[in-house]
């Protein structure tokens, strides 16, 4: 046997065609013509199409952003990609479009392709993009929204209320919202209102803390080390500028499924939040320290417990790029590490598409975070 | 036994779909082939893609002489040449750092307790709490020593007492014939029960095989159709390129009905043909796939020939290089009459399936490494498009490939461009690489996470390895009394003996072209 190692694929990303927006379907079909008339018989072109994938920016640079990542998407979910961007410009330029296709080379010389379709509207007009993007949908497919502007999608009001009519998932990531409690109120109202009806609704942010989670949950299971769950007392956190979306998270899950009830929280200083908690009778404080530099991302969580027998803490770190795991030296229960793989935003949006059951802890989640939010007075 | 899934409430909604508890693989057989290609790349990459508990660590344990740092060297180079993942050296340092290697001989207790000595030491190192899964990589005579053994060292927790677990994985063959089979199971029964018994085959841990559930019961426009109403036969193939290379010494005593349709064969059989199970607890899925092996036909005796071809390989052609017949391979016996190939008519004497031939075909040697199911439909009625007698329309076939691409496909027929109605039979091909851009886990990978998360509903369950063994000995019993000297012959490099084509050409059907 030989070695079966993956080699990564060959992305064909074929140069966008303008277009009139009437004419998108037209000039499609006129690509998959030109395919196939140069494909030879040891090159199958395959159209492939999962769902639909509505991608929204509020700038040309997030746009240019997010356009070199949609190859990794066509690459592990084939979708029909539409690119929707509401751009400045003078008022009277009409909605400008283009089309192109991403095609993946397999072994055996088929190709798999996907569409990208890329929309753009100015100030006057930019109301027709969901009629635009309405048409374009390819039925009987599910149709996820990604909200790739740095903003909560609810303050886009009008434009994302039509753009979520259409979709069966919404996708947004909280790192970097300039105001992340104001964020969360805006969001949290909007998953429990009546705008937001039976879509899935996934942070990016949610899916980043997965590792942490996981070695929170592993490390101080109950059959590891007895009782630390239930007495946890203190939690202090330090993170990197933009990461509080993040962490605040995180909190929220441990509160939600440790059953802690909050108390109070308190805007330390710039830089500092705590919030206070109690568990039975038991009182347990979380303060949260951003760092003035480094990556939008969870350093290092410090988690004392005070069991029946002596206390214990533990202490959570991001060792490097690649690993994250729990430091012996300042720790009382023993080290453990384990592989983080680093994940663009394309790629979690793409694992993401195949995904589509709601997730419920992220709901509830999002509901503890929403009193942590309001507890602040902001 | 303990589930800390329960126990831990950070764990709900954590994964997706499972979550291994923290333990030590300790693995019986570690310088082995199985070992090298399979069991250490699979945890290797379960640690890369971030699945592995962070509170684990595998301890190897064989005859060879070795220490941990020869054991990891060993690893090392079986994960380069085999691994699904490449060695990424920012991750090798603490996979590496988990490997641990006891040597010793499986029937010395002295080697029993070292092993309890290490692992002790282990647990403590890596925070395990004494969760064990005893890996036994190793022939079937070996089982009852080693399990005896690793009992009176006291490695085994004792069944349904409250505490950390101890699993086992046994590897097929489970016996070579009903009675050895029934002797491990005992041996097993007796430290461990069935819960904590995970005997692999792993062809169930491959991502088709596992689709053949949700496409059949995630589907409403395939289950209305299955079953003897509107299928007319089905196939399923494994074949395999290969002699019998460095395997000659153990293949020559089993053979391809021992090797291949007690197991993998009869597992796909009964997961294709299964009632719809009522939920997808493990004892549920196991307990509608034993219906299917019970209601199997025992195989007439008398008449054999007309149910049951088995060949042997002759000289040949193998990857475009003349090979040798099978009696001329090394460590076989020249006189040996061991079937490399055997094709099989099998019914399932249930409503649904009364009267639908299932034809089963292995073998070594044949052109090309494939292993599928076809579910091939009636012909629709000979008016309309299928009124010319002479130019039947090709039936509705539906294939689901195993190995090597996996995926299906389904024929279907269509017009052909042009005023003329002109019909033409046209293939619809899901292929999970294509499709899905990531490559599929390693059947080892998702199985050893079974192991770990305490899911038994890919593993065989002791009722149906018996039952498999009790259909299979009626027909081994049949070719001993036959007191046959040869088997027929067919060319390395061909599709089998013309004997298995008039077994299918008797009832009007024919091979597929794989």
């Amino acid at each position: 046997m030989s070695t079966s190692q993956s080699k990564a694929p060959h992305i064909i990303a074929h140069p966008p065609r303008p277009v009139d927006v009437a004419a998108i379907e037209r000039e499609l079909i006129q690509v998959w013509d030109e395919f196939r008339d140069g494909a030879n018989d040891k090159q199958a072109i395959m159209r492939a199409c999962m769902s639909n994938l509505m991608i929204f920016c509020s700038t040309e640079q997030q746009a240019t952003e997010v356009a070199a990542e949609i190859p990794t998407i066509a690459q592990l979910h084939p979708a029909r990609v539409i690119l929707l961007v509401k751009k400045d410009a003078h008022k009277d330029a009409p909605i400008e479009a283009s089309v192109s296709a991403f095609c993946r080379q397999l072994g055996s010389g088929r190709q798999v392709c996907s569409e990208h379709i890329r929309i753009e509207a100015n100030d006057s007009n930019w109301r027709h993009l969901s009629p635009v993007a309405r048409s374009l949908l390819i039925g009987d497919l599910p149709t996820t929204l990604w909200w790739f502007e740095h903003q909560p999608p609810v303050i886009q009001g009008k434009l994302f209320n039509e753009l979520i009519k259409m979709a069966d998932q919404l996708v947004y990531d909280s790192i970097g919202w300039p105001n992340p409690a104001e964020g969360i109120l805006a969001m949290t109202r909007w998953v429990s209102g009546d705008g937001h009806t039976n879509q899935v609704v996934y942070n990016l942010a949610w899916r980043r803390m997965r590792p942490w989670r996981r070695l929170i949950a592993e490390a101080l299971a109950p059959e590891v080390v007895p009782n630390a769950l239930d007495s946890i007392n203190d939690i202090t956190i330090e993170h990197g500028p933009h990461a509080l979306p993040m962490i605040w998270l995180l909190i929220g899950w441990m509160a939600t499924r440790l059953g802690w009830q909050l108390i109070k929280g308190k805007l330390v200083s710039g830089s500092e939040i705590s919030w206070h908690f109690k568990s039975g009778s038991r009182a347990l404080q979380v303060c949260l320290h951003r760092m003035d530099s480094g990556e939008p991302e969870m350093q290092r969580l410090m988690i004392r417990w005070q069991g029946d027998g002596a206390p214990g803490h533990a202490n959570f770190a991001k060792l490097d790029a690649h690993r994250m795991g729990i430091v012996a030296e300042s720790s009382t229960i023993p080290p453990s590490v384990i592989s983080i793989s680093h994940e663009s935003s394309a790629t979690m949006v793409a694992r993401q598409l195949a995904h589509r059951e709601r997730d419920p802890l992220f709901t509830n989640t999002l509901e503890v975070s929403r009193s942590m939010a309001e507890v602040l007075h902001l | 036994m303990t589930d800390s899934r329960q126990q831990n409430p950070l764990t709900a909604g954590l994964s997706e779909t499972l979550l291994p508890q923290p333990c030590t693989l300790i693995i019986f057989g570690a310088s082995g082939d199985l070992t090298r290609r399979k069991l250490l790349p699979a945890v290797y990459n379960q640690m890369l893609d971030g699945i592995l508990p962070a509170n684990f660590a595998v301890l190897g344990s064989s005859r060879s002489v070795m220490d941990d740092q020869a054991f990891r060297e060993f690893a090392h180079e079986g994960i380069e040449r085999y691994s699904r993942q490449a060695i990424d050296n920012h991750h090798w340092p603490d996979y590496e750092h988990r490997l641990f290697y006891e040597p010793g001989s499986l029937d010395d207790p002295q080697c029993y307790e070292r092993i309890k000595q290490r692992l002790s030491e282990i647990e403590h190192e890596f925070g395990i709490p004494g969760n064990r899964i005893f890996y036994l990589a190793i022939p079937p005579s070996l089982i009852e020593v080693t399990v005896e053994q690793l009992r009176t060292a006291g490695l085994i927790m004792p069944i349904n007492e409250p505490g950390p677990f101890s699993r086992v994985i046994v590897e097929k063959p489970i016996g070579h014939d009903l009675v050895s089979a029934k002797k491990i199971n005992e041996t097993l029964a007796r430290s461990f029960n069935e819960e904590q018994t995970f005997r692999i085959d792993h062809y169930l841990g491959k991502e088709t095989v596992q689709n053949i559930l949700v496409m059949r019961f995630g589907n409403a426009i395939f289950e209305p159709l299955w079953n003897k109403k509107y299928i007319d036969h089905v196939q399923i193939t494994v074949a395999e390129e290969e002699g019998v290379g460095t395997r000659a010494g153990y293949y020559d005593r089993a053979g391809a009905l021992r090797d291949m349709i007690q197991n993998h064969l009869l597992q796909l059989l009964s997961l294709i043909a299964m009632e719809p199970p009522w939920s997808m607890d493990a004892d549920v899925i196991r307990d509608h796939r034993m219906d299917v092996l019970n209601c199997l036909r025992p195989v007439a005796t008398d008449n054999i020939d007309q149910h049951v071809i088995r060949a042997q390989y002759g000289p040949g052609t193998s990857h475009g290089a003349g090979v040798p017949g099978y009696r001329r391979e090394q460590d076989v016996d020249p006189e040996s009459i061991t079937e490399t190939y055997v094709a099989i008519r099998a019914f399932i004497d249930n409503w649904r399936w009364s009267g639908v031939p299932f034809y089963i075909r292995t073998g070594k040697r044949l052109p090309k490494r494939s292993s599928e199911i076809a579910i091939h439909f009636k012909a629709v009625p000979p008016i309309l498009f299928n009124a010319d007698t002479n130019n039947p329309l090709e039936p509705n076939v539906l294939a689901l490939s195993i190995q090597p691409d996996e995926g299906l496909s389904l024929r279907i027929a269509t017009k052909l461009p042009g005023p003329k109605v002109r019909i033409y039979p046209v293939k619809m091909d899901f292929r999970y690489g294509s499709t899905f851009g990531n490559p599929s886990p390693e059947a080892y990978e998702r199985l050893l996470l079974d192991v770990m998360a305490g899911d038994a509903t890919l593993f065989m369950r002791r009722d149906a390895v018996e039952a498999s063994w009790a259909w299979i000995e009626n027909i081994l019993n049949a070719w001993k009394s036959s007191g046959a000297r040869w088997l027929p012959e067919y060319p390395a490099g061909s599709w089998g003996p013309l004997e298995a084509d008039r077994l299918v050409e008797s009832s009007n059907h024919s091979w597929r072209k794989l």
